[in-house]
């Protein structure tokens, strides 16, 4: 057994009592190494009791009423005790984060509105985006460009269409001012040759296209259109769906200029779809003046208001 | 403890910024900061008390207890501040002599330190910069500050079962050095 583990089994005998007296200097027993650490922790007491010479304290309270008169005003550690001191410090990492964030979006908000009146002002905007920004100018004051959708009927019919059925829609059109309801639809049908069904008040409500005021020329398949297949109303719930008459994968799938027509008076609008959703203003199957150009394959001359539902490739 | 019932008024005429109370409290405690610092080797015991006292004039605000708890407290601030003065020496050159801290432990002039060298206090010194810096932590502040096992586990961040521990083998470690080096009791 090494003079360690001597110690420990010395140690080991002697109580908690013993030792709580022994280090108070206050052992009177007989053990003599119990003896001598008693005294030796009142020599320790009586060694390290020592007070501070005059000097130092003088110098201590004097650095302590400074501070302590320092902190009379704004007292940093009164407001902020140290507890509290990481959440403040967190509240304030968290509120300029907000700020900032709140900052970004507003700085976001200003640059898309600065960029969208900008674009409104000109004109520039899509039709839509342009036409409710420019009513909502108008209820506010400001006057903003609304979008040319009237821009429809074309002045001039291209050479080749010149006597064919195009010229007698065209003047429907130019001489059909208002109203522009179902029956302008069965009149330009019919200039066009077609077979238009009747209207609403004379055929009943079992047609769901002219429940929403769709006008009759969406049935009504000009003849000329080189596609006699299909009956004006082969496929009238056809008639209620918004791509129903779009002439997808055609050559000219997006002709150039759509809305600007050039080649064909009265093409069928590609924005049949917004004719169904039964708003009453874009009941006319041509409000919108998205008048497309016709298939590479289908004469130009045939065109009629509203493109066919049989057209290959057109959506079911 | 010789502020008894006056603790509480002096203490809350300290936070009032009272310079009679720090007064009190000063002359209360600093030899007793004082005495730890020096027996835990500090290189500048005395300029150590003063930031400590410093340091519990900034914080009392915060503090709440009785007396004896103000006195774990103060301990409390002065082995912090002890830790952080030690960490810093680190980084300088080189700690305090033996001769040094001996130095340190006698106020007053030679005669003095003659008078109380003569009384071992000395050997005390050199005694008990033998033992490890937790097991002198723990015996300064028992025979110092008559601290209970689990006041001393607070001011030292340990289990009471630790510094019950560092107690033991401190207390056989000083028999040791008492007996081999005839330390005049």
């Amino acid at each position: 057994m090494d003079a360690y583990q001597s110690d420990m089994v010395w140690l080991s005998r002697i109580s908690e009592a013993k030792i709580e007296r022994v280090l108070a200097g206050e052992y009177t027993g007989e053990d003599p190494s119990l003896h001598a650490l008693a005294t030796y922790a009142q020599d320790a007491k009586a060694t390290f009791s020592a007070a501070p010479d005059e000097a130092t304290r003088a110098i201590h309270l004097m650095a302590m009423a400074e501070t302590a008169a320092g902190l009379d005003s704004p007292p940093a550690s009164e407001i902020a005790p140290a507890p509290s001191r990481p959440f403040s410090r967190a509240k304030v990492v968290l509120s300029s984060l907000i700020a900032s964030l709140i900052g970004k979006i507003a700085l976001v908000g200003v640059a898309v509105a600065a960029t969208t009146g900008g674009l409104a002002a000109t004109g520039s905007l899509p039709d839509p985006a342009q036409d409710a920004l420019a009513r909502a100018a108008e209820k506010v004051g400001f006057d903003l460009p609304a979008s040319d959708n009237d821009a429809g009927v074309p002045e001039d019919l291209p050479d080749g269409a010149q006597g064919s059925s195009a010229a007698s829609v065209l003047d429907v059109i130019r001489s059909w001012d208002d109203d522009k309801g179902c029956e302008f639809g069965h009149a330009v049908a019919t200039a066009a040759g077609g077979h238009p069904g009747a209207c609403k008040d004379e055929q009943g409500d079992d047609e769901g296209s002219k429940n929403t005021g769709k006008p009759e020329a969406r049935g009504g398949r000009p003849e000329g259109a080189g596609k006699p297949e299909g009956t004006p109303h082969e496929k009238p719930a056809g008639a209620g769906e918004g791509q129903g008459g779009k002439p997808e994968g055609t050559p000219d799938d997006k002709p150039e200029g759509a809305g600007k027509p050039e080649a064909a008076p009265g093409g069928g609008s590609d924005r049949s779809g917004e004719t169904d959703s039964g708003s009453s203003d874009h009941g006319d199957g041509h409000d919108s003046g998205g008048v497309v150009a016709p298939p590479s394959d289908v004469p130009a001359g045939g065109s009629g208001v509203g493109l066919p539902n049989s057209l290959p490739g057109a959506k079911p | 403890m010789t502020l008894g019932q006056a603790f509480g008024s002096v203490i809350t005429a300290a936070r009032a910024g009272a310079e009679w109370a720090w007064a009190e409290l000063y002359d209360d405690l600093a030899p007793l900061v004082l005495g730890y610092l020096r027996g835990r080797g500090a290189a500048e015991p005395e300029d150590l008390t003063g930031e400590v006292f410093l340091h519990m004039v900034r914080d009392v605000g915060s503090f709440e207890g009785n007396e004896r708890d103000f006195r774990s407290w103060t301990l409390s601030i002065a082995h912090h501040r002890l830790l952080d003065d030690i960490r810093y020496r680190k980084r300088r050159p080189a700690e305090p002599a033996v001769e040094e801290v001996e130095r340190q432990t006698v106020p007053g002039g030679d005669v003095e330190a003659e008078a109380l060298s003569s009384l071992g206090s000395a050997h005390v010194v050199r005694i008990i910069q033998t033992l490890s810096p937790d097991q002198r932590d723990v015996l300064l502040l028992r025979m110092l500050a008559d601290l209970t096992i689990e006041e001393i586990a607070g001011i030292l961040d340990k289990r009471p079962g630790a510094v019950k521990a560092l107690q033991r083998r401190g207390l056989a470690n000083l028999r040791k050095k008492i007996s081999h080096k005839g330390v005049p009791l």
